[in-house]
């Protein structure tokens, strides 16, 4: 729609304000993040300009390397576990079987439950003096398997990456949303056309709602990029830094008041999440309209 | 209604959103310019100007010191009326008040009195020049000798006193008696060949014998080095810097030490290492004289009464009887323009230094502090215990992170963890150290 002359002023003056807000709090920030980036500084001292130094620094960092990997490992997994599963459930539960509703609850759950009780609780199960998932395996006579789950290198990055899985709910909703808006007409069709319950989902709801799937793994690959609390609270990084990741990195040269490498790690993981909004756009290659 | 109109109040409404949202910023502002006024806040009583000095404090809320420090607080206020007036301003959230600090240090605008856990955070703020020179105030005698010997040499940054030493913390090997009585432990260990030998027999009794914890800042481990470290390397092993020797050999039994702790040691926190000792699930522990007044309100019946206490033990027979003891919280000041707020500053220093107070303070809360008591006037048997111990010790240490940049503290639990899963050699994992120290 073409604005009339005129009108543009208005749109400009209510734009204005939260232009200006998103400026100060967003886009200046981020310009500060990136020129700071090239800069050695403590937080307290003046800032000495080192050029790439910070960059250097941290990629010759295993440790740095390892977050990185862990992280697009993390949001591999959430893409191609979690939203799927969170495809799956919302295609079940839209068919409305008896206690969808509960169902739905149940898994929308974990969203609204502080991050912090779920951490305790999850720690408390992979507790390996007396937690339940050990307690189990012993039950079952499998006690040769008992670990200390997350202080295992072999096995703690997977514990954390399991629990941070189980958050489905949210893509869920939004998947189940898209269902609900698919007209009526195209599930007949499909029935006219003798179509099993598993083809209808493939090619006719699925398709239908590529764009809440599109959103969802946008979503999923962002959160994974920049998930932090979960591995915080859980294993802060250990053991060894199996489990660290870029945003747990940077926290932690922050608290070596290195904020210069701190801004560095920040800009590679601006640049590594533009790039993976951009491969997932062109990946599902959507009409504009 | 016409479009002309259309547009004013389009125009109208844009421009009195814009004005509400940044009114609250610019009153705000505004408020704070003429509270803070340069950084000097002087209030007219009557004839003379009454100094006040502005305090966030940490010692509030539920904090243990609260309620006498508050009372301090109160009480210099009411001696010094018309004269000094210190304001509190309460921080309940460490981190948070920490974070504000870094920020009013950054700025220039200092509080007046503050405190700080961290000695590298002190060099930092004086190395940027916004931190009170209270080195005259120390040269009177009668400040100086307040203090337990040596704490001041400790707190001088190039021979000058950024900061006064406050809260100290005094940390003990700490025993469950009943349980190295039940292995056939009779006497405590003196030197780490009798402690492992003590080990063996309580892993046979099915207890863990040491608690280890490699998670946060691998607080008990990293005492436990801080421990290996003095036997290994003596008084003077931070001057020589961690190319000495002494810290590698410290690191070997740091690695054995696990062998003889529980399986969740890898990641595990304090609740985790505190549990264990608090239900004798584990026999030898060390922490700090706070954790007392806990062990005796959570711990399993009997265990308060069953600690032994001692300190350091020996390396091939050398530096046996080692206590670490280390500054907790530092007072610092901002940096002041006006020599008469510099004395009043100065006043409050004197004032909540002064020991019938910090008796007080000490037996309130369970805390102990930078200045010399005698353990006879501390009430809690225990805790009286310790300070003598430490009074009477071969040598007083700082533990490893109080003797190291904030970097090196980071880095350890980390590197003990590679160190702890053998992917490190106790070699590498000393320069894993001095990489983070650079």
């Amino acid at each position: 729609m073409k604005l009339r002359k005129g009108e543009s002023l208005g749109v400009i003056l209510f734009l204005a304000p939260a232009l200006l807000l998103f400026v100060m709090f967003f886009i200046y920030p981020i310009f500060n993040v990136v020129g700071m980036s090239f800069f050695n500084w403590n937080g307290i001292t003046d800032p000495v300009f080192s050029g790439f130094e910070n960059y250097k620094d941290i990629f010759t960092d295993k440790v740095f390397i390892r977050s990185i990997t862990n992280n697009v490992i993390w949001a591999l997994a959430a893409c191609c576990v979690q939203v799927p599963l969170a495809l799956l459930m919302a295609l079940i539960l839209s068919r409305k079987p008896r206690f969808w509703q509960s169902f739905r609850t149940i898994y929308f759950l974990p969203q609204v439950i502080s991050g912090i009780a779920i951490a305790m609780l999850w720690s408390a199960v992979f507790n390996s003096e007396f937690g339940m998932l050990n307690g189990l395996l012993k039950m079952l006579g499998l006690g040769k398997f008992a670990t200390n789950w997350l202080g295992n290198p072999k096995t703690a990055f997977a514990c954390v990456l399991i629990y941070g899985l189980f958050y489905i709910g949210y893509y869920m909703v939004i998947m189940m949303a898209g269902i609900t808006n698919i007209d009526e007409s195209y599930y007949e069709a499909a029935k006219v056309d003798g179509a099993s319950p598993i083809q209808t989902a493939m090619h006719v709801t699925v398709p239908l709602i590529r764009y809440s799937v599109h959103t969802c793994i946008t979503l999923a690959a962002i959160f994974g990029l920049r998930t932090f609390e979960q591995v915080y609270l859980l294993t802060n990084g250990g053991p060894a830094n199996r489990t660290s990741l870029v945003v747990l990195y940077l926290y932690n040269q922050m608290r070596d008041n290195n904020y210069g490498g701190a801004n560095a790690s920040s800009v590679i993981l601006i640049v590594v999440g533009a790039i993976v909004i951009v491969s997932i756009r062109k990946m599902f290659k959507f009409e504009e309209d | 209604m016409k479009k002309s109109s259309k547009k004013l109040i389009a125009l109208i409404s844009t421009v009195v959103l814009s004005v509400g949202m940044f009114a609250g910023c610019g009153s705000s502002a505004t408020e704070e310019t003429d509270s803070s006024n340069d950084g000097t806040t002087k209030e007219e009583t009557g004839k003379t100007e009454e100094i006040a000095l502005t305090f966030p404090c940490i010692w509030v809320g539920s904090d243990s010191k609260a309620e006498v420090f508050g009372k301090m607080v109160t009480d210099f206020n009411t001696e010094y009326e018309g004269k000094y007036q210190v304001n509190i301003e309460e921080q309940t959230d460490y981190d948070a008040y920490e974070d504000k600090i870094r920020t009013l240090i950054s700025t220039g605008t200092a509080p007046d009195i503050f405190t700080v856990k961290s000695f590298a955070d002190i060099q930092l703020f004086a190395e940027a020049g916004n931190l009170m020179d209270l080195s005259t105030f120390f040269e009177d005698s009668a400040i100086g000798d307040r203090f337990i010997t040596g704490v001041l040499d400790d707190t001088a940054i190039d021979g000058k006193m950024y900061a006064m030493p406050y809260e100290n913390a005094i940390i003990p090997i700490m025993y469950n008696n009943k349980l190295m009585e039940a292995a056939g432990v009779t006497e405590l260990p003196g030197s780490f060949d009798e402690l492992w030998d003590a080990c063996d027999k309580l892993k046979g009794t099915g207890v863990f014998p040491l608690s280890e914890m490699t998670g946060d800042n691998a607080w008990t481990s990293m005492l436990w080095y801080s421990y290996a470290v003095a036997a290994c390397g003596g008084a003077d092993v931070y001057d020589k810097g961690l190319e000495d020797p002494a810290f590698v050999e410290a690191a070997e039994i740091l690695r054995k030490m696990f062998d003889y702790t529980s399986s969740d040691a890898i990641g595990a926190d304090a609740t985790v290492v505190n549990g264990h000792f608090f239900n004798e699930r584990s026999a030898v522990y060390t922490n700090g004289t706070w954790i007392l007044g806990r062990i005796k309100s959570e711990g399993v019946a009997g265990l308060y009464d069953s600690l032994a206490l001692s300190g350091g033990l020996s390396n091939d027979g050398e530096n046996g009887g080692a206590y670490l003891n280390a500054v907790q919280a530092y007072i610092c000041a901002g940096k002041q323009e006006d020599p008469a707020k510099e004395e009043a500053v100065q006043a409050f220093m004197k004032f909540i230094t002064e020991k019938d107070k910090i008796v007080e303070l000490t037996n309130s809360s369970g805390s102990l502090f930078a200045v010399s008591v005698d353990s006879t006037e501390i009430t809690n048997t225990l805790q009286a215990e310790i300070v003598k111990q430490s009074a009477d010790a071969a040598f007083t240490i700082r533990n490893f992170n109080a003797a190291m940049p904030t970097a090196v503290g980071n880095a350890f639990p980390s590197a003990l963890e590679e160190l702890v899963l053998d992917e490190i050699t106790p070699q590498e994992f000393v320069e894993t150290l001095q990489k983070a120290a650079e």
